[in-house]
């Protein structure tokens, strides 16, 4: 009696983890294609940039990688699946050394300030802290988002700074 | 291009360690100078 009782009680519980292990295995896979799909982009805009054509395959994807970077549920995904990586190669600068479209560094550099579970291991992983500190540093970046890449830069350098400075206290 | 040397052998080890991560989180700053070199060219042309 005491086996089943237990078989019972347990059962709906199994029943949730299943159902939530599916959903995660949804989100990594949507998150996955995602990145894919982003790095794809990125390679198919700097060869057209190569080639003098316009570069648009970033800016047609945009629409769907911003759907995704809202929905804080995905963010163990985001981060499990370095989404960010995408992110970072989107940022970066083309080959003929202009920047990404205004649109997608509009759009970006917000939801980034939002993203409060970007910690160092993430940002390590990404390499997304390299890209935004030449977003500080380039001149022809406009002034709302280069603030806005300082502003990236002294949150996320905060923890690190931190730890050396409560030591010394 | 290589950036200033620091001179770290007065730093504490924590803070040693975090100098680390600062470079692992942020890079040297070398990265994307490629880039960067455009404005100069610029800046030169415009007699800055």
């Amino acid at each position: 009696d005491a086996i089943l009782k237990t078989k019972k009680t347990s059962r709906p519980k199994r029943k949730k983890k299943d159902d939530e292990d599916v959903l995660d295995r949804a989100a990594d896979e949507e998150v996955s294609r995602l990145r894919e799909a982003m790095l794809s982009a990125a390679a198919d805009d700097e060869q057209s940039n190569r080639e003098k054509l316009p570069a648009t395959a970033k800016l047609r994807l945009l629409p769907q990688v911003m759907e995704v970077l809202r929905k804080t549920a995905l963010a163990q995904s985001i981060i499990d699946n370095n989404l960010l990586e995408g992110v970072r190669r989107w940022l970066e600068p083309l080959p003929d050394r202009s920047l990404p479209a205004l649109d997608i560094q509009k759009e970006f550099f917000p939801i980034l300030k939002k993203m409060e579970f970007i910690d160092t291991n993430v940002l390590k992983e990404s390499r997304l802290g390299r890209v935004v500190i030449f977003y500080t540093k380039c001149k022809r970046v406009v002034p709302d988002i280069q603030r806005a890449a300082n502003d990236l830069v002294s949150g996320w350098s905060r923890p690190i700074v931190k730890r050396s400075a409560s030591y010394r206290d | 291009k290589t950036g200033p040397r620091l001179d770290t052998s007065k730093l504490s080890t924590v803070d040693r360690e975090s100098l680390q991560q600062l470079y692992e989180v942020f890079g040297n700053g070398g990265e994307y100078e490629w880039a960067l070199e455009a404005q100069e060219i610029e800046d030169e042309g415009n007699g800055e």
